[in-house]
C-alpha cells in the first residue's frame, strides 16, 4: 500500500505540474492582511497567495516602516472536476516602527519574463496609547522624572511592564539611552499596583540619567516581545481568577500562546545649559554640603594629624573634579587619594566624596586650617550655591626632637583596611615606541633557518661514516698513511744507508699493496706495483733501486749511501701514480 | 666494515619531520610577502607623528599614521593596538574592536590589549558572545591559543635546531637520555608545526560590525527578509562569502547574510 500511495502522489504531482505548465495564463497573485489597523504594539500578518503554477517566489516591496520577518509557506494541491490546481501561501510578520498609513504591496512574481502583481492593501498604524491600557492584559510604559533638566542634573528613567495575564519568553531589547551618562539603580524590581481598578504585576527598571550636553535628546521606543498565554476557548471575562486563562484550561490543555509586541512611546528630553559658572565651581549639579574635621586639635611638632573634608549629597559625585585646598603655612602636607562612595536607591544616586590629607606641624603655636568652600549648582533653585565648612583651630605644642616625618596615624578612619573602589575606567594608553617599527619579521630567513640544521646534520653524518670506515679498514688506513709513514722515516736526513733506504721503500710498497713489505723480493714488488697500475718506467726505476739496495746489502762493504732526495722522489712519484689509478 | 645507520623509527621520524618542515617552510614566503617593505617615509617619524596626533586628540591624523605604518609592512601587534585606541577615541567601535582582535592575535598575553578589548566590548550593544574556542580546547591545546604565530615560528626554529643538534650528538654518543630528549623535542616540534598549520590553513574568520545597526538577511540579496539585526561592535563567525555578502553565524546557531562592506573581517 505505501508503494501505491507513493505512486498516486507522484501521479498527482505530475498532473499538477502539467496543469501548472498549461495554466500559465491563469497565474494569480493575491495579497491579504489579517488586519487593517494596528497599534505600535501589534503585529500584522501578510499572506501572499500564488495560484496557478510555477515555483517562483513572490517578492514584497521595501517596507522601511516595518520590521519584516518571514513566517513560512503553505503548499496546497487540490483536484476539482478532474483538474489539478496548486496554491502556495507565503506569509510575513510585520512589526511597525513608525506611525501612519502605509500601503502594503503589491507583491510580485516573475515567470517566463512576465511580471504578475497583486493588489495593494493599506495598513494604519496607531499609537500604542490609542488602546486604553485598562483593557489590555499587558503593556509597557517609560517615563523620565523631568523632561527639561539641566546638563549634569540627575533625572530618573523608569521603565515598567504591567501584566495581569500569564506570559512566557519575554524578550526585551536593550534600552537605548545614548546621549546620557547612565547609572543603574539596582536590579529589576517587582511589585503589585492597582490601575483603574485592575490589579497588575509590575516589573520595573530604574536608571539615573545625566545629560552630557544641552539640547534635545530622544530616548527611542524600547520593545518587549512576550508570548501571551491564553485559553484556547472563548472564555475571556468569565475567568474567576481574573486573568485571561484559568488553571482548568491549563489542566485540560486548552492553552495557546499569542506573540505580543509591546513598545514604549519615544521620550524627548531637552537639556538646559548651566548658567555662567562662578569661580571655584566644583562641577557638581544637585544638592550637596561640605564638612571639615581634624583627627586631633592638639598636636606636637613633628606629629601628624588628619584633615578630612567630606562632600555629600544627591547627584553624580563622579562629575566633581579635584577640590582646591589652601596651602597651609607651617605644615608639611601629604595628600591622599580621594575616596568616593556612591549610594544607590530608587530615588537616584548620591553619596560622599572624602578628601584626606596628613598635616605635620613644623613650628609650635596656634594654627588654623581655613574654611572650605564648595560651589555647586542647585537645579531645584536654579542657581549656584556655596556650602561652607568653618575654619578649624590647631594648638601645636613644642617638641624636643626635630620633626620626623613618621606618619603614625592612619589615613583612613578606623583601624581596618578599606576596600579599593574602582571610580572610573578608561583605555590603557598607546604603546608607540620606535621598537614597533625597527624589528621586522624574519620571513625570508625562515626557510634557511629551518633547512640549515638538517643540512649540517647530513654533513656530520657523512663525516661520521667516513671516520667509521677508516677506523674499521686496516688496509685503507695503511694505504692512506703509507706516504706519511715513509716520509716520517726519512725525516730530515740527507742520506740513508742502503739497508734503511730499502726498509723505507719496501715498507711503503707493502703499505700500498696490503702486504708485509720486508718479505717481498724486488720482483714481487715490481709485479704488485704493476698490478696496481704504476707505469712501466716507474716500476723499472723502483726495481732497479731495490736491486741496488739488495746488492749493497748482500754484496759486502763499500756500499754508497743513498741520497734521501732520490728515495723521497721515487716514493712521491709512486704515491701520485697509485693515487691517480685509484 | 661498520656502517652508521639510524634505527627504523628514528629514520621515519626524521623523514616525517623533514616533510612537515618543508610544508611549513613552504608557508613561510607568504609571511615574508606580508612583511614586504613599501617605501612610505621614515617609519619612526610616521609613528612619532601619529603618537603626537593621538596625544593632541587629533584622532583622524593618528589613524592615518598608524594605517600608513601597517600598509608599509610594519605589522606589529602594538601598532594595531594603538590604532584600536585611536578608533575607539574617535567613536568607531567596530573598527576599534577589529584592531584590538588583530593586536590580541599577535600579542595574546598582553594585558593592555586584553584590557582595552574588554573595555571596547562593553560598549557593544548586542548580547552576542564573541567567538571564542571552548575552554576545554583552550586548556588542552594551550600552546595553540597562548602563542602568537611569530612566537610559534620562533619556537619551531629553536626546536628544529635542537632536534637536529641532538641527532648529530647521537652520532658520536649514543645514550638513552639523548634518545628520549630527541623524542620529546620531536613531539613538541610536531605540536608546534601542527598548530601553525592550523593557523595557516584553518584560520577563524570573525566579522566585526561597523555601522550602528545592520540587517542580517535570510539570503545574500538586498530584498531578502531580515532575520535579525546587529549593532556596532558585534563579533560573529564568518562561514562563507558570496557576491559581496558574508554568511555569518551567531553563537546560538542562527545564520544570516550581511553586506561585506558593513563589517571588518579579522582572520585569527
Amino acid at each position: 500500500m505505501p508503494g501505491a500511495r507513493r505512486g498516486l502522489a507522484g501521479i498527482a504531482a505530475a498532473l499538477a505540474l502539467i496543469a501548472g505548465a498549461r495554466g500559465l495564463g491563469a497565474q494569480t497573485v493575491r495579497l491579504e492582511l489579517n488586519r487593517s489597523e494596528m497599534t505600535m504594539e501589534d503585529q500584522a500578518l501578510v499572506s501572499v497567495t500564488v495560484e496557478g503554477a510555477g515555483r517562483a517566489e513572490p517578492k514584497l516591496p521595501p517596507l522601511s516602516a516595518f520590521a519584516v520577518h518571514f513566517a513560512g509557506t503553505q503548499d496546497q494541491f487540490s483536484m476539482v472536476n478532474g483538474s489539478f490546481s496548486r496554491r502556495v501561501i507565503y506569509q510575513w510578520t510585520l512589526l511597525p516602527k513608525e506611525l501612519g498609513d502605509f500601503a502594503i504591496g503589491p507583491a510580485s512574481i516573475e515567470l517566463d519574463g512576465a511580471t504578475h502583481q497583486s493588489e495593494v492593501a493599506t495598513l494604519k498604524v496607531l499609537p500604542a496609547s490609542a488602546k486604553p491600557q485598562s483593557s489590555r492584559p499587558v503593556f509597557v510604559t517609560a517615563s523620565v522624572s523631568d523632561p527639561n533638566p539641566y546638563v549634569g542634573e540627575q533625572l530618573l528613567f523608569v521603565w515598567r511592564f504591567y501584566r495581569r495575564a500569564r506570559i512566557a519568553d519575554p524578550r526585551l531589547d536593550s534600552l537605548d539611552l545614548g546621549g546620557f551618562l547612565v547609572e543603574d539603580l539596582g536590579e529589576m524590581g517587582t511589585f503589585q499596583v492597582n490601575e483603574g481598578g485592575v490589579q497588575y504585576e509590575v516589573a520595573e527598571i530604574r536608571k539615573a540619567l545625566f545629560a552630557q550636553r544641552p539640547g534635545a535628546i530622544t530616548i527611542p521606543p524600547s520593545r518587549l516581545v512576550v508570548q501571551l498565554v491564553q485559553s484556547s476557548q472563548s472564555r475571556r471575562g468569565i475567568d474567576p481568577f481574573g486573568g485571561v486563562s484559568s488553571p482548568f484550561d491549563e489542566f485540560f490543555g486548552r492553552m495557546r500562546t499569542e506573540t505580543v509586541n509591546l513598545v514604549t512611546e519615544p521620550i524627548t528630553v531637552t537639556a538646559r545649559a548651566l548658567p555662567p559658572a562662578p569661580a571655584g565651581f566644583s562641577g557638581l549639579v544637585g544638592e550637596f554640603k561640605v564638612t571639615s574635621s581634624l583627627s586631633s586639635t592638639e598636636v606636637a611638632v613633628g606629629e601628624s594629624l588628619t584633615h578630612k573634608i567630606v562632600v555629600s549629597g544627591s547627584g553624580n559625585l563622579n562629575l566633581m573634579g579635584d577640590l582646591p585646598l589652601d596651602e597651609l603655612d607651617g605644615f608639611k602636607v601629604y595628600r591622599d587619594q580621594p575616596q568616593v562612595e556612591i549610594r544607590r536607591s530608587v530615588n537616584g544616586i548620591g553619596g560622599t566624596k572624602t578628601f584626606s590629607r596628613a598635616l605635620v606641624p613644623l613650628a609650635a603655636g596656634s594654627a588654623e586650617v581655613p574654611e572650605t568652600r564648595l560651589v555647586y549648582f542647585d537645579p531645584s533653585q536654579e542657581t549656584y550655591r556655596t556650602s561652607v565648612a568653618p575654619a578649624l583651630a590647631i594648638d601645636v605644642a613644642p617638641n624636643g626632637a626635630d620633626e620626623d616625618l613618621r606618619l603614625t596615624e592612619g589615613m583612613s578612619p578606623g583601624a581596618g583596611k578599606v576596600a579599593v573602589r574602582i571610580l572610573a575606567n578608561d583605555l590603557q594608553p598607546i604603546r608607540g615606541g620606535a621598537e614597533l617599527v625597527k624589528g621586522r619579521a624574519p620571513g625570508a630567513m625562515l626557510p634557511l633557518l629551518l633547512a640549515l640544521p638538517p643540512i649540517v646534520f647530513a654533513g656530520l653524518l657523512v663525516a661520521r661514516r667516513r671516520a667509521d670506515r677508516f677506523a674499521s679498514d686496516v688496509g685503507l688506513r695503511r694505504r692512506r698513511g703509507a706516504l706519511r709513514t715513509a716520509l716520517g722515516a726519512i725525516g730530515k736526513r740527507r742520506e740513508l744507508e742502503s739497508r734503511d733506504a730499502s726498509s723505507v721503500l719496501r715498507r711503503y710498497i707493502g703499505d700500498r699493496v696490503g702486504a708485509e713489505g720486508q718479505a717481498l723480493t724486488p720482483r714481487e714488488c715490481a709485479d704488485r706495483l704493476s698490478a696496481l697500475g704504476a707505469s712501466e718506467g716507474l716500476v723499472g726505476d723502483v726495481r732497479a733501486l731495490l736491486d741496488r739496495f739488495e746488492a749493497a746489502d748482500f754484496g759486502g762493504g763499500g756500499a754508497q749511501p743513498t741520497p734521501a732526495s732520490e728515495l723521497r722522489t721515487v716514493i712521491e712519484r709512486l704515491e701520485r701514480e697509485l693515487r691517480r689509478e685509484r | 666494515m661498520r656502517r652508521f645507520e639510524l634505527s627504523a623509527p628514528a629514520s621515519s621520524l626524521v623523514s616525517w619531520m623533514v616533510m612537515i618542515l618543508c610544508l611549513a617552510a613552504g608557508a613561510a614566503p607568504a609571511s615574508a610577502q606580508d612583511t614586504a617593505i613599501i617605501p612610505a617615509g621614515d617609519p619612526v617619524q610616521t609613528l612619532s607623528r601619529a603618537n603626537d596626533a593621538y596625544a593632541a586628540s587629533d584622532f583622524p591624523t593618528a589613524i592615518a599614521g598608524y594605517r600608513a605604518l601597517l600598509d608599509s609592512g610594519h605589522d606589529h601587534p602594538l601598532v594595531h593596538y594603538d590604532l584600536g585606541n585611536a578608533y575607539l577615541r574617535q567613536g568607531e567601535l567596530g573598527r576599534a574592536i577589529a584592531s584590538y582582535r588583530r593586536a590580541a592575535a599577535g600579542a595574546p598575553r598582553d594585558q593592555d590589549v586584553s584590557a582595552n578589548l574588554a573595555y571596547a566590548r562593553k560598549s557593544a550593544r548586542d548580547a552576542v558572545t564573541p567567538p571564542e574556542p571552548p575552554m576545554v580546547w583552550r586548556t588542552v591545546f594551550a600552546w595553540h591559543y597562548a602563542l602568537s604565530r611569530s612566537e610559534l615560528w620562533t619556537a619551531i626554529v629553536v626546536l628544529n635546531t635542537l632536534l637536529w643538534a641532538l641527532l648529530a650528538l647521537r652520532l658520536w654518543r649514543r645514550s638513552e637520555a639523548l634518545t628520549w630528549a630527541a623524542v620529546v623535542i620531536a613531539v613538541l616540534l610536531a605540536a608546534g608545526v601542527t598548530s601553525l598549520a592550523f593557523h595557516e590553513l584553518y584560520a577563524t574568520r570573525v566579522a566585526v560590525v561597523l555601522p550602528r545597526e545592520i540587517d542580517a538577511r535570510a539570503a545574500n540579496q538586498a530584498d531578502s527578509v531580515v532575520r535579525f539585526k546587529l549593532h556596532a561592535g558585534s563579533e560573529v563567525l564568518v562561514r562563507g562569502e558570496s557576491g559581496g555578502w558574508l554568511r555569518i553565524v551567531l553563537p546560538s546557531g542562527e545564520q544570516g547574510w550581511i553586506e561585506a562592506e558593513q563589517a571588518e573581517v579579522v582572520e585569527l
